[in-house]
């Protein structure tokens, strides 16, 4: 058995797995039943000024025979007094001292705000603090969420403010709406943020009703932009932690949020950069039971690849990692189909055909059937064949010997020093 | 469409100019490609010529070879300088 | 009977195979892999390009998924029931290996009920061309000639000896695989087209070959096969004996009686007809259903699926046993059936080994009723009368534009059925039906 424990910016937690902060963990009962579950931790329902939300609020991005690829939803924070919730922060922790508590917090971008609210949680005894700075929808019309984590300035500003008054670490939520995400994340370390946790939810519509023309999800037939998350938006919040992770000037913990559904997804997180991650939509679509087979999948990974403890995972993928630029143009692959496994339907064909490079052709086997090869002169490797093919092992993409590498940027440099 | 083929053209080209000592006075790239323009050595009255590449792997090709080159000659300074 | 009681035995000839559930058709829609050069289309007799419609289904175009499908079949909604798919489309998926093929005839199934229950318009007739074709017959051969031929522009007259078009999927196939109203309502579509359909009337009888050979433009003649013929056997007049076709024919058409409760019946034969004549006799309350066959399991005609099914309806089979005689009681009723015993010699011209007799095996089946589904008789007299080359019975075509020894008759369907070539299935007869329309059109169009 590994060692999932983990150290967080100074938190410690019992596993890496913490609930995000969301429906899930709106009240004490439910975030009581997650821990009771396994969860390692829970970020709190971001607290603030009581809201009144509209019904209906979520809608799902189903595709195909698959529900929940994504989720959309157009929920603000809490909508339940302070005095109540910090009540149950109490109770929770007194229940369950070795699990993590973080309070989300969003106020006006006010310093004494930020103070009162970091004073009071504290008294309840959280673990740490989370700073809001991502929804997209309604709060941020309100000058709070998205709209000051989109504004660098006001990213460190108000950390700052938090941190004057924090004696908990402090750990700033990012948005994603933005283009570069490293910009917002340096200024919360420059405001002195202990961690940064990343991503909150994509501004999005689910949808739009063909018969009645309403948006999805709609409230009396009107519609307004949600936040997306789920299962769709993993690589966006994985290539943003990476982001991060390989920047040198964000040396501060990472808590990887997105799309996060089971171990697998965990542990890519956290070999990309993230020390923990947090987990929202799969909670809502299956239940906090998925915390088992996090952890005992976890467990046995870890097992398998003879690591000791979960914290040795982090991190080990970014440095390979980097800019376009630096990736060697020599390398060559080339896709090779393997008429043992190959089922006939063909898909590769049609795909090279019309959208690669028309490498695969038609010829007639030692027993007069049809069958598809590859023309490997003319492949780019490009792996489109193999994604579209539904059959396993039929199509193997094949690493050729190389030439020596040669990168874009190695090359660029070498052209100008002859042009002199 | 054989794109292979376009480029089996073009490196006997590059091979060319890499094998007769020509020396090669500058690349240059823009939305037609690659342009080489070389000069036979010791010919300094003779008109420098221009090389088009026009295929992704012969553009690849021509500065992959010349880093061989660039290798070659660091591995015999090396060599000789022992 | 009492009218409640023929209600309950009604609903035992509804539809046996369910629907899929709205959740089943998306799983299973979702479940082709949209192959590219489908073996599923090639595998289909008409070509329907079946992952086209397939997408249709999961993207919600359900109209555009039936035109699909009745586009390359206009017997597309009756297909989908009666179609022996594993040996068919169901058969060459891709996924057979890798999984379980996709459930193509249940699809299909799936998107003709939306189209029977939304009535759009699938079609349109073509441009008038003031040709005039007279068809013979409104089964799936005619029904699907007369189809093509409306879109072509032609004018189209069916003529039909029943009361109500479709040929055996009306008459002939057993209502629980196939119900009457879907054979009704793909003949109705193609009425739809402006295609004249005069029922209740008989060529030969009511109006003569030679009537239609000089008063229309082309000729195709879509009449079938006949009913049983008889086994030429002593004590075929008795009162029990029947023809599988006008047994299930009555059942078909709603004329459920009580004349088999309670009764042991006998079914000489082993194709499917056999098979839908013993089921029906079943669920008309015969107590035990008997099939006799001259030869064993493996050479019977009817499809494993088929059997399968007589089975689980607790049929049970008597392999080679041969009806010599069948015996009757002083009021002429039938008591019960004297066979021989049978074992298998060289194969024969059918390539099926030959059934020979076992001397002195004579043995007696009680029995109070006979049913007689030895395949179908020819109509060769209205062949005949159409100075048609045939062999016996099974007229003469070109295998590719379905056109008799007269250049201006044609003829597709079961009426060209036999000799080894191909099957008489309703999915072929559709086919030729489309093919022997194109040949039509282009020789009418070639004519100045
Ligand atoms: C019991 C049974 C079960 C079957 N089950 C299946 C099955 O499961 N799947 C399958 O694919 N196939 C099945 N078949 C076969 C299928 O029904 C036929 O192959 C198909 O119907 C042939 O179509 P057709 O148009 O050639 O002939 P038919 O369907 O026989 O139609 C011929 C039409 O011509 C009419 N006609 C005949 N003589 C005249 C005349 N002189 N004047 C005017 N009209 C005339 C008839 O009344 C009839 O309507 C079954 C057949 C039977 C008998
Ligand atoms: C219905 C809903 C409500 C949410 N509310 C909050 C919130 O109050 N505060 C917050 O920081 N994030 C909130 N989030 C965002 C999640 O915490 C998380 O960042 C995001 O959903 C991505 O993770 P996931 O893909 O695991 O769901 C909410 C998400 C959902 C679906
Ligand atoms: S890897 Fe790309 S280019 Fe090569 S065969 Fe596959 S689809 Fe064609």
């Amino acid at each position: 058995m590994a060692d999932l424990r983990i150290d967080f910016a100074g938190i410690k937690s019992g596993n890496p797995f913490w609930l995000a902060s969301g429906p899930p963990t709106n009240t004490g009962y439910q975030v009581q039943r997650a821990f009771e579950a396994g969860w390692g931790g829970a970020v709190w329902k971001t607290l603030g000024e009581p809201v009144i939300n509209v019904t209906s609020r979520f809608s799902g991005m189903h595709y195909g025979s698959q529900r929940v690829a994504g989720f959309n939803n157009i929920e603000l924070i809490t909508d339940r007094p302070l005095e109540i919730n910090l009540q149950e922060i109490e109770e929770t922790k007194v229940n369950y001292p070795d699990h993590t508590i973080i309070a989300s917090l969003m106020v006006e971008p006010k310093r004494e705000k930020w103070h009162e609210i970091v004073k009071k949680v504290e008294a309840a005894g959280v673990d740490g603090l989370e700073l809001n700075f991502g929804c997209p929808h309604g709060m941020a019309e309100r000058g709070m969420g998205a709209a000051s984590g989109q504004v660098p300035e006001l990213v460190e500003k108000q950390t700052c403010w938090a941190k004057e008054a924090a004696e908990t670490p402090v750990i700033v939520k990012l948005t994603p709406n933005i283009t570069d995400i490293t910009a917002t994340a340096y200024a919360a370390s420059q405001g002195g943020a202990d961690a940064i946790s990343m991503i909150n939810t994509i501004n999005s519509l689910m949808g739009v009703d063909l018969d009645t023309w309403n948006t999805i999800p709609n409230v009396a037939g009107k519609g307004t932009h949600g936040g997306y998350c789920g299962p769709a938006v993993k690589p966006i919040a994985l290539s943003m932690v990476a982001e991060c992770a390989r920047d040198p000037d964000i040396s501060v913990p990472i808590s990887g949020i997105g799309g996060i559904e089971n171990w697998r997804d965990a542990a890519e997180f956290m070999l990309m950069g993230a020390s923990c991650v947090q987990i929202c939509t799969a909670a809502m679509h299956h239940g906090f039971r998925i915390v088992e087979d996090l952890i005992d999948g976890l467990n046995n990974y870890l097992d398998s690849k003879g690591i000791a403890s979960v914290m040795d995972l982090v991190g080990q993928s970014v440095p390979k990692y980097m800019s376009w630029g630096d990736l060697d143009l020599n390398h060559k692959r080339v896709a090779r189909i393997n008429l043992d496994q190959c089922i006939h339907c063909n898909k590769c064909y049609i795909a090279c055909e019309d959208a690669a490079h028309q490498c695969i052709e038609w010829f007639v086997d030692a027993k007069g059937k049809r069958a598809l090869k590859v023309r490997e002169e003319d492949c780019v490797g490009c792996n489109l064949c193999s994604i579209v093919c539904p059959a396993e092992g039929a199509i193997h993409m094949i690493d050729q010997p190389g030439e020596f590498p040669m990168t874009w940027n190695e090359r660029q440099h070498l052209i100008h020093t002859i042009g002199g | 469409m054989h794109e292979h083929t376009q480029f089996m053209n073009e490196k006997v080209k590059i091979d060319q100019i890499l094998q007769r000592s020509y020396l090669i006075i500058s690349i240059e790239e823009n939305l037609s490609g690659t342009f080489v323009t070389v000069q036979p050595q010791g010919e300094q009255e003779s008109p420098p010529g221009t090389v088009h590449l026009v295929t992704a792997d012969g553009r690849r090709y021509l500065t992959s070879r010349l880093f061989e080159r660039k290798r070659v000659h660091a591995q015999k300074s090396e060599n000789t300088a022992r | 009977m009492n009218a409640s009681a023929a209600t309950d035995l009604w609903k035992v000839f509804d539809e046996i195979h369910p629907d899929l559930k709205p959740k089943q058709v998306m799983e299973e829609a979702n479940r082709c892999l949209f192959c590219f050069d489908a073996p599923c289309t090639k595998a289909c007799p008409t070509g329907i390009d079946v992952p086209s419609f397939i997408r249709k289904i999961a993207t919600g175009n359900l109209k555009g998924s039936a035109r699909v499908i009745m586009e390359a079949n206009p017997m597309g909604a009756t297909c989908a029931r009666v179609c022996p798919t594993e040996e068919l489309c169901e058969g060459a998926c891709v996924l057979g290996e890798a999984s379980l093929p996709v459930m193509i005839g249940d699809l299909q199934k799936h998107a003709t009920n939306w189209a029977m229950k939304n009535h759009p318009q699938l079609f349109e007739a073509g441009k008038p061309s003031g040709r005039e074709i007279a068809i013979v017959g409104a089964g799936p051969a005619g029904l699907s000639a007369a189809r093509q031929l409306a879109r072509f522009g032609h004018q189209v007259t069916i003529y039909e000896k029943r009361e109500k078009p479709g040929g055996l999927d009306t008459y002939g196939i057993v209502p629980f695989r196939l119900p009457q109203k879907v054979a009704l309502w793909e003949a109705d579509q193609v009425e739809q087209l402006g295609v004249m359909i005069k029922t209740g009337i008989a060529v030969g009888r009511d109006i003569s070959a030679d009537f239609i050979q000089t008063h229309f433009d082309a000729v195709m003649l879509a009449v079938g096969m006949a009913d049983v013929p008889d086994l030429g056997i002593p004590g075929e007049e008795l009162d029990g004996v029947f023809s599988a076709l006008e047994l299930i024919e009555k059942v078909k058409d709603g004329q459920v009686t009580d004349r088999f409760m309670g009764r042991t019946a006998i079914v000489v034969g082993a194709g499917n007809t056999a098979i839908d004549a013993a089921t029906t006799l079943k669920r008309l309350g015969a107590t035990r259903v008997q099939m006799i066959y001259r030869r064993t399991e493996s050479e019977m005609t009817a499809y494993p699926a088929e059997y399968r099914f007589a089975k689980e309806d607790g049929i049970t089979c008597s392999w080679l046993t041969q009806p010599k005689k069948v015996i009757g009681d002083t009021a002429g009723r039938v008591t019960g059936v004297e066979c021989a015993r049978m074992r298998l010699g060289k194969p024969d011209g059918s390539g099926r080994r030959r059934p020979i007799e076992i001397e002195n095996s004579n043995f007696l089946l009680e029995a109070d009723i006979f049913v007689k589904a030895i395949g179908q008789g020819r109509h060769t007299s209205l062949i005949d009368a159409f100075r048609l080359k045939h062999d016996h019975g099974i007229v003469s075509v070109d295998a590719r534009t379905f056109q008799t020894s007269d250049p201006n008759v044609f003829a597709a369907g079961d009426v060209t059925f036999g000799n080894g070539s191909g099957e008489a299935t309703v999915v072929a007869a559709a086919q030729q039906g489309k093919l022997a329309a194109l040949a039509i059109h282009r020789q009418l169009m070639s004519r100045v």
